[in-house]
């Protein structure tokens, strides 16, 4: 099975759906996920799940927590390798040099 | 155990169905199709051609609630009822220094950060854990502060993982990005965790 903390992150955010041995009780604080996890994915954790007989059976996106989190933790650019730095440097020098 | 020993006249094993079978399938057709959807109800009892009956599969002769006490009190609690593996298991453990290894996964997110902590349910008995997934690798220990992820785009510095304990909640942070925080968006995390038996 696949379980879910009940306590959302300090963002609003939960943390991601952890599996879970079947034949053990879910953990105090958390519950079983029984539906589709698609928009807990999509929406980054940034879910309002409904709850029955302590069971997760439903998603819908917090947008308004998402779009927070997404000002506060921008996502990373990623980082030039050592090829391309010197590639651009290279480029650099021969137009400021007025060869290319 | 006995193995169980038929004599081969056909008489081992009796199929008893519901006593208003005749009205609630009264049909070949309604029989199979009852068949087929597998909603037609048996009971499979013990007939009498048996040369040796067999030791039956139930708690009292696989693991009684006596052996689990016993296995208990000489190392720790189980979470519930153990099967018979996870009784072996406990018990290789011990034997083989005091530490059983459990494995789970998780599914990244995509978040990372002191507000969007990564978070896994564990056992009383978890000490160590290591966390693989295809962008890298990390470690997390109960008594340590922080961890460090080693990834795909920092190969060659470890990063700091944050580490920190609520009951049997482990949580970590990385304040960098999701990648070192081991929780790229739908990115599945397979973890090993080391526990004392």
């Amino acid at each position: 099975m696949e379980i879910l903390k009940l306590a959302p992150n300090p963002s609003g955010g939960y943390p991601p759906i952890q599996s879970w041995t079947d034949n053990k009780p879910v953990p105090e604080g958390y519950a079983e996920v029984v539906c589709d996890a698609a928009i807990f994915y999509e929406s980054k954790g940034f879910v309002t799940p409904t709850l029955i007989d302590n069971a997760v059976v439903a998603f819908a996106p917090n947008i308004e927590a998402y779009e927070a989190n997404e000002a506060a933790y921008p996502e990373a650019k990623r980082q030039p390798t050592d090829a391309e730095r010197i590639a651009a440097l290279e480029t650099y020098v021969l137009q400021k040099e007025g060869i290319i | 155990m006995v193995d169980g020993i038929i004599d081969g006249n056909g008489d081992s094993r009796l199929l008893q169905t519901v006593s208003d079978a005749l009205t609630t399938y009264p049909t070949y057709n309604d029989f199979m199709t009852a068949l087929i959807a597998g909603t037609f109800p048996i009971d499979l009892l013990l007939g009498t051609g048996w040369d040796t009956v067999g030791t039956p599969l139930s708690k009292s002769s696989l693991l009684t609630d006596a052996v689990v006490a016993a296995i208990e009190a000489a190392t720790s609690a189980f979470s519930g009822e153990p099967t018979v593996s996870e009784a072996f298991n406990k018990i290789v453990g011990a034997l083989s220094g005091g530490f059983s290894i459990t494995k789970g996964t998780y599914t990244g997110n995509g978040t990372y950060g002191s507000s969007n902590k990564n978070s896994l349910a564990l056992s009383a008995n978890a000490r160590f854990v290591i966390i693989a997934g295809s962008e890298g690798i990390g470690f997390l220990g109960r008594t340590a502060s922080y961890g460090r992820s080693i990834t795909g785009t920092t190969a060659t510095t470890p990063q700091p993982l944050v580490v920190s304990l609520t009951d049997n909640t482990w949580y970590w942070y990385n304040a960098t990005n999701a990648t070192n925080q081991l929780n790229l968006n739908n990115t599945t995390y397979t973890y090993l965790v080391f526990e004392v038996a």
